[in-house]
């Protein structure tokens, strides 16, 4: 099992790899979509959820991560609230478009999205994501 | 210059003014309501979180799940908070005794849009 030290190597490189401006946009929304994954469980397990249940669903994020933005957005004090509806609205669209609330992954998805990571030989205007393709 | 500490707001007030901030970013919040504690004593204590249910048209639905969030003083909110968010459909079902809130939480007043 990797070590909490590893584990944050990881979420570190992957962070930084959200940011490379020379990776194909797909790729980087790829490790967009993986970072606000690990983000959501983060702070789910930080609140006492259990880690098993997190393992085997992607439905939390889809619910997860637009509290965790709206928290934010309200931490900073900001009186034109109204004026982040719009960014809510795309923050609840992503997880479903990036299809975090499929229950479960098949081997071909993995496959799919493991080769997407990779870039083996796919569209660099596409991102394939399992049972759906959609244009950047 | 004074030593003593202002007095907390009332949680009934902390509630009111995180319900409007959700009211106000969310376009699709339709109600929240306040969620208490089944003992008053219990309800009354600081570290007990603010508790709302927020029903969102535009979340989706996978039953109750209470997500919790720390105090943040700098940004007036003393009290630690839990939001459980669901679909109109699924307040139907909570309604009709289909879902149930966790911890003997009962579900309280309707907290209106102002």
């Amino acid at each position: 099992m990797a070590t909490i030290e590893e584990w944050s190597r990881a979420f570190a490189a992957r962070n930084v790899l959200c940011r490379d401006a020379a990776l194909p946009v797909c790729h980087q929304l790829h490790f967009l979509q993986l970072a606000c994954e690990k983000l959501s469980k983060a702070h789910l397990c930080t609140k006492g959820s259990n880690s098993a249940d997190l393992q085997s669903s992607h439905a939390f994020v889809q619910k997860t991560l637009p509290l965790i933005a709206r928290e934010q957005f309200l931490n900073t004090n900001d009186r034109q609230l109204s004026n982040k509806s719009w960014m809510m609205a795309h923050i609840r669209h992503f997880p479903e478009k990036s299809n975090f609330s499929r229950r479960r992954w098949t081997t071909t998805d993995r496959a799919l999205t493991t080769a997407n990571t990779l870039g083996l030989g796919l569209s660099r205007t596409f991102l394939y994501l399992p049972k759906m393709h959609f244009q950047i | 210059m004074s030593l003593i500490a202002p007095p907390l707001p009332s949680k009934e007030n902390v509630a009111h003014r995180l319900a409007q901030s959700h009211f106000s970013i969310e376009p699709g919040m339709t109600q929240i309501f306040r969620i208490k504690c089944s003992s008053n004593t219990e309800e009354v204590d600081p570290f007990e979180p603010v508790k709302l249910l927020e029903v969102n048209s535009n979340t989706v639905e996978s039953g109750i799940r209470p997500i919790h969030f720390g105090a943040h003083p700098a940004a007036g909110m003393l009290y630690p908070s839990v939001i459980i968010e669901i679909t109109p459909a699924e307040l139907a079902a909570l309604s009709q005794g289909g879902l149930r809130l966790p911890n003997g939480w009962l579900l309280d007043r309707e907290i209106q849009r102002s």
